[in-house]
């Protein structure tokens, strides 16, 4: 990379400094993204200018780390991510704020995140595990460092697929782009700077907990939405179907004069459930920042 | 060397008063989602980033009242409120590109808020009695 260039991302680190850094990321990718392009181009078309002057001349353009970095905080200020949580409305009372989750987007888009982790998760842990081994055991080889080279450019990939999937169903600010790869490092630097980035590593290893954490998350909310279904459609079940809702170990028909409380309990561990989805994606949210923002 | 992005350098290159660089960029803030919409609008094709700002650059008579930088955040934004529409195609040199272009409610935008930056300059132009002109 032009020195240039990372003396201006440096500074531009700085003014962005306090920012989510799933912004910081975005920021810096389109700030080298454009300076390079920009420097490539004024090259070509004036070809007399020191790069020293080229480069004043793109940054003129592109504008100071600080006002951008005061654009990026305004402008991101209002962009919310898709679903996010409505702030907590305290006014309403403990009651209406428990029942009301049933209306709440972010509390089903959780739910559906836990649901759909299962068949995510038993993908990225396969791929993952296949891609580390097989890396591994081709090392000895020399066709092993583009095999192990092209895995981990898949796991920041899978990375910023799950980045998004996690956004959109849980709210959390990710990155839009992924990290950027650095021109004019040389071949070996940018082989090199897929295997010495944190973030590939994390990421890794998020994508391995995926499998254990969605077999949790799915098992866990399957079995308590179909309990609360179960509950709530039990006079349905018995009366129209004439099937026992519990029959085992021994069968057992709910008496017609329970079955107001049976639906009510089946409501009220299905909005639970959404509460408790709700929760646990925040706390999973937490971690996917944690592991896959670099 | 000089680190180029320092405010210095920027004072050098364009030698305005910090009043004057203040204005211009509120006045620039307001309008970079019209001037985007604009563009996009008129565009040939789907647009990545940096074909964006030289468009509008080419466009705009070279000015600089809208700095290229701030263009991303925002086109980002227009698109998380569905007026454009981006995918991600890859570069023959260098990371994939974000290519956008306009959804129909990104052309409704455009005729609603051309109408308000319309009614904008009429206002401004009866307000300064001419001396735009000058």
């Amino acid at each position: 990379m032009n020195k240039g260039i990372g003396l201006y991302l440096d500074d531009f680190r700085k003014h962005l400094k306090g920012c989510d850094r799933a912004i910081v990321q975005d920021a810096l990718a389109d700030a080298e993204d454009h300076l390079t392009a920009g420097l490539e181009n004024l090259g070509k078309e004036r070809p007399e200018l020191t790069e020293e002057e080229a480069l004043r001349e793109v940054v003129a353009s592109y504008g100071s780390p600080a006002e951008l970095a005061e654009q990026y905080r305004r402008v991101e200020a209002f962009t919310v991510p898709a679903l996010k949580p409505q702030r907590a409305r305290n006014e309403r009372s403990a009651l209406k704020r428990f029942v009301g989750v049933v209306t709440e987007p972010s509390a089903w888009a959780a739910f559906l995140y836990m649901i759909i982790s299962l068949v995510t998760g038993i993908f990225y842990f396969t791929w993952t595990t296949n891609g580390l081994s097989l890396s591994l055991g081709l090392l000895v080889l020399i066709i092993g460092v583009p095999v192990a080279w092209l895995f981990f450019l898949s796991f920041r990939g899978l990375a910023l697929v799950e980045g998004r999937m996690v956004e959109a169903l849980l709210g959390v600010r990710m990155p839009r782009r992924a990290v950027f790869i650095r021109k004019g490092e040389g071949w070996w630097g940018s082989i090199k700077g897929v295997f010495t980035t944190r973030s590939t590593w994390s990421s890794a290893l998020y994508l391995i907990l995926m499998l254990p954490l969605g077999t949790l998350y799915f098992s866990f909310f399957i079995t308590l939405a179909a309990v609360a279904l179960s509950f709530i459609a039990s006079p349905v079940i018995e009366l129209v179907f004439h099937e026992p809702v519990i029959d085992a170990p021994v069968e057992w028909w709910i008496p017609v004069w329970l079955y107001p409380a049976v639906v009510a309990l089946g409501a009220v561990i299905f909005m639970g459930m959404l509460h408790l989805a709700r929760l646990v994606g925040k706390l999973h949210g937490r971690m996917a920042r944690a592991m896959l923002v670099s | 060397m000089v680190n180029p992005g320092s405010e210095t350098a920027l004072m050098n290159d364009d030698g305005m008063s910090p009043e004057d660089r203040k204005f211009r960029k509120e006045l620039s803030a307001g309008i970079t989602a019209l001037a985007l919409l604009g563009i996009m609008d008129g565009a040939p094709g789907p647009l990545y980033g940096y074909s964006v700002a030289k468009l509008m650059e080419e466009r705009g008579d070279g000015s600089r009242i809208v700095k290229h930088g701030t263009l991303y955040p925002v086109l980002r934004s227009l698109e998380g409120a569905g007026l454009l529409f981006s995918t991600v195609e890859p570069s023959v040199a260098g990371p994939p590109r974000r290519y956008y272009t306009i959804t129909p409610s990104g052309r409704e935008a455009l005729g609603r808020w051309a109408g308000i930056w319309k009614e904008t300059t009429v206002f401004m132009d009866g307000l300064l009695g001419g001396r735009t002109d000058e």
